[in-house]
């Protein structure tokens, strides 16, 4: 499992977890050797101001209806 | 109408359908003889998480004194087992919810209903439906009736053993990174992972609210498309339903691929393939050439490599909320491979999980225009390899698992974070005697097409008349 700072994982399991995990297997969310930061940094992730999750919605049902270039 | 097999749980869904309403043969005798398989089968390949025989039956009883008007009228179907229904019991393949009693009733589930189906077992599934393996620590792996040695896939790994052991016409199953296709795949039947918002999600247990799915799982295309056309429509109890118009999904399955364009992906779907598994895809492609569809090479938004890590990023992290109470109390009551994939979420900054959200609007629209702007459809393997044995796969929470995991996904995932549909079809046999299957991606809420396509490479190929021989894994 790869850690850095960006996703405070190592922070999080030694000082702030609310759960005893024991030594039992913790996987990377995103199950690669990259951590969420890396992967955001490396591919655009937050560099978009305007925007929030609802806005994806609206877009699959624009392009159903044609819509998109509006 | 031709006659139907002496078994008729050897029939179609829509061959069956028809003798139904037909009044060839009674829903009671259909049940009766699907009950019978579901127990046999179903306890050779551990699918079975529950069933009501005589609840079945009154069904069946109550379908014959109607006048059998829906289109999946008196038909028996099963189910994955996390599909609400008040009353009964639904497990979601977990130690935690093993006695859970919703009380509301499925959106899913009320317009199979409505379409006159009956709903007689409760298939296995994965553990809260996170995995793509099929394995289950604590109700078991479920048997892939092709080699039982062998994975299922998951997470709808109950639905996919069922509907290839010729035990059910046809299950729901849920897709969020793949489990609904991943099991086709490795089951040798066809699957379809519906646009976001098409399907009710209305009393499905969650997984993650972005990216959960409910899509059929049958032995044709033509019985999917069955399924699709009961299930597909806006529910206002659902607040990521789509209020848009359903397609016929019936009318132009047979029309044949002449005036379409298929696109092959120049990038990610290919990376790392198994080479038999390479020739097994330009295989089909040349059926479908043969068939007269016009195929182009179509590049993708560079970024869509990381999609399959964003996936399940967002699963993680929209799981581990949902799951954070019981991983506090009760964590000892979770599989290893569970737990450890639940409670890396929980260390996802809320930044980061949202930036990948906002990917996705970001990513649709590049793709939309890079593909959709020159085909029709996109053409895919479902999977990079061959399916894997159990053990090959049994694999815990570790960074070997994690590739695993990743591995399995990769053709899968893309198209669940982007939302499109995306469409499992069998497309023959390895040389190691387990199913191989092909991927077609439509535009936004256009299952449809990907119907149209499935069906022509369907009635080009035999591949839906082999049927497993779950009889010699019995006697092993």
């Amino acid at each position: 499992m790869t850690i850095d700072r960006d996703d405070m994982m190592t922070e999080w399991l030694s000082k702030v977890q609310a759960i005893d995990l024991g030594d039992r297997q913790i996987m990377n969310p995103a199950r690669t050797s990259q951590s969420a930061g890396q992967i955001m940094k490396e591919n655009g992730g937050g560099m978009t101001f305007d925007t929030e999750p609802a806005a994806y919605y609206k877009l699959l049902r624009d392009l159903k209806m044609g819509k998109s270039d509006d | 109408m031709t006659d139907l097999p002496s078994n008729p749980c050897d029939a179609s869904l829509t061959a069956i359908a028809s003798a139904l309403r037909a009044r060839k043969i009674s829903s009671v005798e259909v049940t009766q003889a699907s009950l019978q398989r579901l127990k046999a089968r179903g306890a050779e390949m551990n699918a079975i998480a529950g069933i009501d025989e005589a609840d079945a039956l009154a069904q069946a009883e109550r379908a014959d004194a109607s006048d059998l008007s829906g289109p999946l009228a008196g038909v028996p179907l099963s189910h994955k087992d996390m599909y609400y229904r008040p009353g009964r019991i639904s497990g979601c393949g977990s130690k935690i919810r093993e006695n859970f009693m919703p009380d509301v009733l499925s959106g899913a589930l009320r317009n199979l209903d409505n379409a006159g189906a009956l709903d007689i077992a409760r298939l296995n599934m994965v553990e809260f439906a996170l995995g793509v393996t099929g394995h289950n620590e604590i109700t078991g792996n479920v048997r892939n009736p092709w080699n039982p040695d062998h994975m299922t896939g998951g997470s709808s790994s109950g639905s996919g053993s069922m509907v290839a052991a010729r035990a059910t016409f046809g299950a729901l199953g849920s897709d969020t990174g793949g489990s609904v296709r991943l099991p086709a795949a490795c089951c040798g039947v066809v699957g379809m992972k519906v646009t976001m918002g098409r399907v009710s999600r209305f009393g499905a247990m969650p997984l993650s609210y972005t990216l959960d799915t409910v899509g059929p799982l049958t032995r044709t295309v033509r019985d999917n498309a069955m399924m699709l056309a009961a299930l597909a429509g806006y529910d206002d109890n659902d607040p990521s339903s789509a209020n848009v118009p359903v397609d016929d999904y019936l009318s132009g399955l047979e029309t044949g691929v002449k005036d379409l364009k298929i696109g092959i992906p120049t990038s990610h779907f290919f990376d790392d393939i198994d080479p038999e598994i390479g020739d097994r895809f330009t295989a089909t492609v040349d059926v479908l050439k043969a068939a007269g569809a016009t195929f182009v090479d179509v590049d993708l938004p560079k970024r869509i490599a990381v999609t399959n890590a964003l996936t399940s990023l967002i699963t993680a992290s929209e799981g581990a909320a949902l799951h954070q109470h019981w991983l506090e109390t009760r964590g000892d009551d979770y599989g290893v491979q569970t737990f450890g994939r639940f409670a890396g979420g929980l260390a996802t900054p809320a930044s980061r999980y949202i930036q990948a959200l906002n990917l996705r609007t970001e990513l649709l629209a590049e793709f939309n225009e890079m593909v959709f702007g020159h085909v029709d459809v996109m053409m895919t393997p479902m999977m990079i390899m061959d399916v894997p044995t159990i053990a090959e796969s049994a694999v815990g929470a570790d960074e070997k698992a994690a590739a695993m995991l990743a591995k399995v996904g990769h053709c899968s995932r893309p198209v669940n974070f982007l939302g499109l549909p995306g469409l499992a079809v069998p497309s023959g046999f390895a040389k190691s005697g387990l199913p191989s299957s092909i991927q077609f991606v439509g535009r936004p809420f256009d299952e449809a097409t990907l119907y149209r396509v499935g069906r022509a490479y369907e009635r080009e190929t035999d591949w839906i008349t082999h049927a497993p021989d779950v009889s010699a894994w019995a006697q092993s």
